[in-house]
């Protein structure tokens, strides 16, 4: 086009300015928490646009699902029904098995882990960078979600929440490179930490010496340590132990229970932490240790009071109680 | 040949803020495995194409504006897209004034290569961030725009006429 050359000197200011206030926005998100309402806020004004992004896939769900023909629903019907019947009966075991549990757990003054509250999630995108291994899930703090949630799935862990916004919360899987989990071998009881690698179906078992018991097959469940994950959920199966004279430690890798690349629903989990479980662990004993008490109470009734919703037996870390605070 | 000239010329953004939108919701759309690792960057030819159509226009600082949603959407750090997309439209604004008249496939290649090269430089920010751990594939999808560009450049000049953002006698 007949552009004079006059505006190049105010483009390359132009230019300038915009680069040092990305750097500006980088460092100010990266290292400091300034920005976290601003993305907050922004982020669930965009959930529309990744409701839409996602349409064309549960629309195909949707079809898929709408066309099946009736022959094929009463045989999954009679197959669910059978599946629903074995799993009464064994929750039934269950049941019996929990009061025991529970008993003797009293006898032995150990904490008890409570039931807890499990919510329904679905997926609705993926973060489209291959590098990060993070999928953005329908719950957001609407429904009680909070930050360092943990995520399971019928099979397994699935990571847990890192970010959380009014309407849908980005959950950071057990594949991502920075992620750690504390995990257990179910068969040798050794403890270790598994880590993402970035590749959807390995996950490296850290810091174990070569001489140490484990197998291929060998099976690593959550072991509750660090207070984020709950207990007992599965992990990863060994694949391959390599060792290497050079190395002072085991390269174990493992394959993650869950198949990261298709799940379609997640659990959020509501796990009371450490914290928590050592008040109750203590309380039999000081039942004066009115303090926490009363601030736990006060805490409780502040969330009653300004939510209506039913997640009130489930108090979330003050954080997420500040957050709705701001919502009404 | 500005505002005087065609009154019945309507403004740029008609065509372009419904296009912003397709790109940004391409950007974050589930896609098959294998354009999933190797998703090209189409809201860079979106930004593109408006700010060689108008280059007085505020174009590199819609683009960094535009980064800077593509980051809240897709969850990287704030600031990365934006520079990412602010450098490209300025590479193209400031050194290749001439770039309408280009043929197409010479406009293609100078924006595969720019591409490449602020791709090279967004992955080396990541780096210096923690952010970025496998090896990167960054050429296929800079390739991918070389063979998207005439398409994309003949869908919305069909677009600008349909919508009388550019004026009939032009072309």
């Amino acid at each position: 086009m007949n552009k004079p050359e006059k505006p190049n000197l105010v483009i390359h200011f132009r230019f300038a300015l915009a680069v040092i206030l990305s750097i500006a926005v980088i460092f100010v998100d990266v290292r400091t928490k300034l920005l976290n309402d601003f993305r907050y806020y922004l982020e669930t004004v965009l959930y529309p646009v990744l409701a839409f992004a996602d349409s064309p896939h549960s629309l195909s769900r949707l079809v898929s699902s709408q066309l099946k023909s009736h022959s094929e629903l009463i045989e999954e019907n009679e197959k669910l029904s059978a599946e629903n019947f074995l799993q009464r009966a064994d929750i039934q075991r269950l049941q019996s098995l929990e009061t025991e549990n529970a008993a003797l757990r009293k006898m032995l003054n150990s904490p008890q882990p409570e039931s807890s509250k499990r919510l329904f999630g679905e997926l609705i995108d993926i973060d489209s960078n291959p590098y990060l291994k993070r999928i953005v899930v329908n719950r957001g703090k609407q429904s009680g979600v909070y930050e360092g949630m943990p995520v399971i799935s019928d099979s397994g862990l699935v990571g847990q929440v890192i970010s959380v916004n009014y309407a849908f919360s980005r959950v950071l899987l057990i594949t991502d490179p920075n992620c750690s989990v504390p995990v257990i071998d179910n068969r040798s009881s050794l403890r270790a930490i598994a880590t993402g690698t970035g590749s959807q179906d390995e996950i490296l078992i850290n810091n174990v010496p070569r001489s140490t018991d484990v197998r291929v097959g060998d099976k690593f469940y959550t072991s509750g340590i660090g207070g984020v994950y709950p207990e007992g959920y599965p992990v990863a199966e060994v694949t391959s132990i390599g060792f290497s004279e050079t190395q002072p430690f085991a390269l174990i890798k493992a394959k993650p229970t869950v198949d990261l690349d298709k799940i379609r629903y997640v659990l959020m989990y509501w796990y009371n932490d450490v914290s928590k479980t050592q008040q109750k662990v203590v309380s039999p004993k000081e039942p004066t240790d009115g303090k926490i008490i009363l601030r736990q109470k006060r805490i409780k009734n502040i969330i009653e009071t300004l939510s209506n919703n039913k997640g009130t037996e489930v108090s979330p870390p003050e954080n997420a109680d500040t957050g709705t605070v701001r919502e009404h | 040949m500005t505002n005087n000239n065609d009154s019945n010329r309507r403004s740029i953004y008609v065509v372009f803020l419904p296009l912003i939108f397709i790109g940004l919701v391409l950007q974050i759309i589930r896609l098959p495995d294998l354009l999933e690792n190797n998703r090209p960057d189409f809201i860079v030819l979106v930004l593109i194409y408006f700010s060689v159509l108008d280059n007085r226009q505020l174009s590199i600082e819609i683009a960094w504006i535009t980064g800077l949603l593509l980051d809240l959407l897709s969850g990287a750090p704030l600031g990365i897209n934006a520079f990412m997309m602010a450098a490209q439209v300025y590479l193209i604004v400031s050194q290749f004034t001439k770039f309408a008249a280009y043929r197409i496939w010479q406009q293609a290649i100078i924006i595969c290569v720019i591409n490449l090269l602020v791709n090279v430089i967004g992955y080396w920010i990541g780096h210096i961030l923690g952010l970025n751990y496998s090896h990167s594939s960054y050429i296929i999808p800079s390739v991918m725009l070389f063979a998207l560009w005439p398409l994309f450049y003949a869908v919305s000049t069909i677009l600008c006429k349909a919508f009388l953002v550019i004026p009939k006698e032009k072309e």
